[in-house]
C-alpha cells in the first residue's frame, strides 16, 4: 500500500466521523474514483462503522465510596508504629546511665525516612496549593 | 488532601463510567470495580500530581487503563457480562453478534472501539484518554475496525 494510499483511507474514515482529514476532501474522492482497493477499504471500514451506530453502552451501577472510604481512613493506622517507636526512643533518651551510642543520634533520621517512604511523599518537591 | 471527604463527589460522579470502561477491557464486573477502585485509591493518594486545570477523568483514565492492563497481563480473561445494551434499532442477537466479535479483538483494539462508538470521543479525545497522538488514534482505529469486519465476517460465515 502506498503512502498516498494510506493517506486516503485514513482521510475517508475522518471526514466519516465528522473529524478534520489529513488530506483535503476533493482529493480524497479523486484518488477514491480511481482507485478500486482503496475504495474498497473504505467501504469495508464504513460497514464496521455502520455496525457500532446504535449500539450503546451498558449501564453499571456501582456504589464504590463506602470501600474507598475505608481504605482510605485505615491508611491513618500507619502513623501508630512510628508515633510509638518515637515515644520508645524519647524515653531510651532521657533514662539515665543508658549510652546507646549511634543509634540514638541515626534513628531519628531513619525513622523519618521510613515516614516518608511509606507515604511516597518527597519532601523536597515544592507544589502549589491545590 | 488529608480528609478523604471532597473526594467523594469525585467517586459519585464517575464510578458508574468508570466501572463501565474497565468492564470493556476486563470482562468482569467484580474485577471492574475492584480496578476502579484501586485508581481511585491511587489518584488521590498522588493528588499532588494532578493538575487541577486539566479535565480529571481523561486524567483519571490512564491510571485506571493501566490498572486493567496490568490485571490483564499474561492471562486471557473470559468476558462474564456484556458490556454492551441492544439498541431498538438492533435485534438481540445482532448486538450479542457483535458483543462476540469485540471479545475477539486484543482488549486495546476493544478499548479503542468502544470508547470511540460507545463514548463518542473526538479523535483528540481518545489521544488524551489514550496518551497517544491523534494520528496514532487515526492508524489504530481504522486497524480495529478492519479487524472487527473480518472477525464478524469469519463468524457469519461459520
Amino acid at each position: 500500500m502506498s503512502e498516498v494510499c494510506e493517506t486516503v483511507r485514513l482521510s475517508a474514515m475522518a471526514i466519516g466521523d465528522g473529524e478534520v482529514p489529513p488530506m483535503p476532501e476533493g482529493e480524497v474522492k479523486a484518488h477514491l474514483s480511481g482507485c478500486e482497493e482503496c475504495r474498497r477499504e473504505v467501504e469495508m471500514m464504513e460497514g464496521s462503522r455502520d455496525l457500532l451506530m446504535p449500539v450503546r453502552r451498558r449501564t453499571v451501577e456501582a456504589d464504590l465510596w463506602p470501600r474507598i472510604e475505608g481504605r482510605l481512613r485505615s491508611r491513618k493506622g500507619v502513623f501508630v508504629p512510628f508515633l510509638l517507636l518515637l515515644v520508645g526512643y524519647r524515653i531510651l533518651e532521657v533514662l539515665p546511665d543508658l549510652d546507646l551510642g549511634l543509634i540514638v543520634k541515626v534513628l531519628p533520621l531513619l525513622l523519618a525516612v521510613s515516614l516518608f517512604a511509606v507515604l511516597k511523599e518527597n519532601p523536597f518537591v515544592l507544589r502549589g496549593a491545590r | 488532601m488529608n480528609d478523604p471527604d471532597p473526594f467523594r463527589d469525585l467517586v459519585e460522579r464517575y464510578q458508574g463510567q468508570a466501572t463501565g470502561h474497565a468492564l470493556a477491557i476486563l470482562g468482569n464486573l467484580e474485577d471492574s470495580r475492584d480496578a476502579v477502585q484501586d485508581a481511585f485509591i491511587q489518584v488521590f493518594r498522588k493528588w499532588r500530581s494532578y493538575d487541577p486545570t486539566r479535565p480529571f477523568y481523561p486524567y483519571f483514565y490512564t491510571v485506571l487503563r493501566h490498572i486493567c492492563f496490568r490485571r490483564l497481563r499474561g492471562r486471557r480473561r473470559e468476558r462474564e457480562v456484556p458490556y454492551l445494551e441492544p439498541a431498538p434499532s438492533r435485534s438481540p442477537e445482532e448486538t450479542e453478534a457483535l458483543q462476540v466479535a469485540l471479545d475477539h479483538l486484543s482488549p486495546e483494539d476493544r478499548e479503542l472501539i468502544t470508547l470511540k462508538h460507545l463514548d463518542g470521543l473526538t479523535y483528540r479525545e481518545l489521544g488524551e484518554m489514550l496518551d497517544i497522538p491523534s494520528g496514532t488514534v487515526m492508524s489504530r482505529l481504522w486497524h480495529a475496525r478492519r479487524r472487527l469486519r473480518e472477525i464478524m465476517e469469519r463468524n457469519r460465515d461459520e
